[in-house]
Parts: C-alpha cells; sequence; structure tokens
C-alpha cells in the first residue's frame, strides 16, 4: 500500500520539521488545505484538490409511497413561513413519469414552498412563484438528489446531484409556507397527486443557504452523508434543522418494526428529536431497503 | 612515391548521454485501479493512501473518512 508519509497541519509545521531548502523533491499533505504539496528546493508548491468523496452514512432504508394516498406530515416548520434563508434537500426516485408531488408546505399555493417532478420530465418547485424555477430531470426510475437554495433577496436555485439546474430571482414566501409540511404530498396542491416511488434523506436548513460546494458535497457521488456531521465541504451540521432518515433513525418505527415492506408508524426528525416528528401518517406509506448508494 | 593520403575519420560512437532522471531517488509505485468504484466505498485503506484510477484518470488521497481527489489536467 503507497502512502504519503510526511502529513502536516500547516505550513509552519512543515517548514518547522521539514523546510524546503533541504528537502528538494518532498512530496507531503496537508491535512488542512488536504493539497498536494513539493519542494523545489527554494519553496514549497501546491496542487489543491478538485473534490472529496466522504465516507456515506448507513442508510438501509427508505420511505415507498404509493402514489394514491401516502404520504407523511411533519408539522409546521415555522422558519419556513416568510423564510428568508432557506435549503431543502431530498433524494427520490419514481418509476416513470407522471404527475407526483414530492413534498411542501400549505398555501396560498401561489406563494407557497414544494417540489415536484411532472409528467413533462421536469422538475419544479414552488418558492413564492408557481414552479418558476424548474429545470428537465436527469432521467427517470434512477436516485436524485434535488437540492434548493433560497435567498430572499438573491437567488433561488435549483441542483440535480450536486451540479447547478436553474436558477431565477427570488420571490416571497407567503406567512404560512412552512405549515402543514408533507413528504409524499404538497399540502398547497388540491389535485391529489401524491407521489409514486421512493423517498429518503429529507433535509432542511430552514435558516440557511447553503452554498455549491456543500450542495455538491450532500450529494457526494451519490453516496449520501452523514449530515449532522461536518465532512468535506460540508460545513453547515450546526445549521441543519430537520432531517428524516425514513427507516434510518433508530427511533423510526413502523408496523412489526422497521423492515422491507413493513408500513411506516413515525419517522423522527434526526436533527431535532422530538421536533417535527412525522407521526402523521396518510395511507400506508412502507419502508423500502432501495436506497440510493 | 605516392602515398595515400590517410583519413583520421575518428569513432563515431554512441554519444555520451547522462540521463536528468536521478535514479537514486525513490518514491512508492502506486495502486492502479481499473475503475474508481473499485475502492471509493471501502472504508479499510490506511490513512494517506494514494491510488489512480483509470476511468476518472483522478489521483486519490485517503484523509480519514474522506477521498480526496486530484483531477488530471492533461
Amino acid at each position: 500500500m503507497s502512502k504519503i508519509t510526511d502529513i502536516f497541519s500547516s505550513a509552519s509545521a512543515r517548514d518547522a520539521s521539514k523546510p524546503a531548502s533541504s528537502n528538494t523533491g518532498l512530496v507531503v499533505f496537508r491535512s488542512d488545505t488536504k493539497a498536494i504539496e513539493v519542494s523545489d528546493g527554494t519553496s514549497y508548491y501546491g496542487y489543491n484538490n478538485d473534490g472529496i468523496s466522504v465516507d456515506g452514512v448507513t442508510n438501509v432504508f427508505s420511505g415507498s409511497f404509493d402514489g394514491t394516498d401516502d404520504y407523511i406530515e411533519v408539522g409546521n416548520i415555522t422558519n419556513l413561513n416568510s423564510g428568508t434563508n432557506f435549503t431543502i434537500s431530498v433524494w427520490f426516485k419514481r418509476p416513470l413519469a407522471r404527475q407526483d408531488m414530492l413534498l411542501g408546505g400549505a398555501g396560498p399555493i401561489a406563494t407557497a414552498i414544494g417540489m415536484y417532478p411532472w409528467s413533462d420530465g421536469n422538475f419544479y418547485v414552488h418558492l413564492g412563484t408557481n414552479g418558476l424555477l424548474n429545470a428537465t430531470l436527469p432521467g427517470e426510475n434512477q436516485w436524485i438528489n434535488a437540492t434548493v437554495t433560497y435567498d430572499s433577496s438573491g437567488s433561488s436555485i435549483l441542483y440535480f446531484n450536486g451540479a447547478l439546474a436553474a436558477t431565477v430571482s427570488s420571490s416571497a414566501v407567503s406567512s404560512t409556507a412552512g405549515n402543514t409540511f408533507r413528504i409524499g404530498n404538497f399540502t398547497a396542491d388540491s389535485g391529489g397527486r401524491d407521489f409514486l416511488g421512493n423517498i429518503d434523506e429529507v433535509s432542511i436548513w430552514d435558516s440557511t443557504t447553503l452554498d455549491a460546494d456543500n450542495v455538491e458535497q450532500i450529494y457526494n457521488f451519490g453516496s449520501p452523508i452523514n449530515l449532522a456531521s461536518n465532512s468535506g465541504n460540508y460545513t453547515q451540521s450546526s445549521n441543519l434543522t430537520h432531517w428524516y432518515r425514513l427507516g434510518d433513525n433508530a427511533s423510526d418505527t413502523g408496523s412489526g418494526g422497521v423492515s422491507n415492506g413493513n408500513t411506516i408508524t413515525n419517522i423522527e426528525n434526526a436533527a431535532n428529536p422530538g421536533t417535527n416528528d412525522g407521526s402523521t401518517i396518510n395511507g400506508d406509506p412502507v419502508f423500502s431497503t432501495s436506497v440510493p448508494s | 612515391m605516392f602515398l595515400p593520403a590517410t583519413f583520421n575519420l575518428g569513432v563515431v560512437g554512441s554519444p555520451t548521454f547522462t540521463s536528468v532522471f536521478d535514479d537514486t531517488l525513490t518514491f512508492p509505485i502506486i495502486q492502479v485501479f481499473d475503475t474508481e468504484a473499485e475502492f471509493i466505498d471501502q472504508t479499510d485503506a490506511p490513512n494517506y493512501t494514494i491510488v489512480h484510477a483509470k476511468d476518472t484518470d483522478k489521483l486519490y488521497v485517503r484523509d480519514g473518512a474522506e477521498w480526496v481527489f486530484y483531477n488530471n489536467n492533461i
């Protein structure tokens, strides 16, 4: 196994131990910048990294929704009401293109917060506008991470799988947009278009607009990360307010236990246990072992 | 008396060639994988292991619970 053996947490530590002048050609790794550096006999020259793949979080289950009447309501996410800065991230996989409501809060519809893949193969986001933020999905019948970031005085941005998909100037969201927030349904929508497929790792930073580096790390090359701990370029664990793991939180419960095919009876908010848990279940969504990986 | 001219043609041999590369220096041979997928989910690599993947043409360094990568820019 080939390893780099000279590791330094700062330039000063490196220079104190292995000054460039007496270590021509030495290759070192900087644990603070995660750069590779080489001494040319006078100075060290750095090669910055181009990304970080973090070990994924243990993820065995997702939620499976039947497209008929299944959804989970997690109560009022009050900081989203008239929110100024927030981020919502979700992984989903649907078998085919149809009118599906993925998640969202209360109306009025024109100024609500909601996300939904549609029958035309596009993905739409309500963030104070009627689906003005939208982009073509990467495909169907595959796990996709969709993340939206909102800055009321700037832009609303949609990312697919960590990459920028669309951006618009933000519009104000309503004072009730975070109420009766649902997974598998968009409360403000009256069309009864419950989601068909799998949903996992629904996460909300209700007062923070994540930047592109954080969003890219959340995607993590298709392997969800532990959002409760900073790693790689993800630095916002302290601002995570809601995290629904759909079967992978120890306090999640199912009829007959948490197991593939068992009906979901409660999902706990892993970011703040005991608050905004998804104990209101409509229909009979089940745990599934289909997960992003 | 005619004396044929003589010519000192010298010897045209291999030119003296000194490599610019110092073969007394060694650097570890690093492991090359056909695909990133072969190792990216493995968590047992010792810290600061350095590897290459042929499908991505990237260099990877293991740092704790992360693989830090460097793109090929050529």
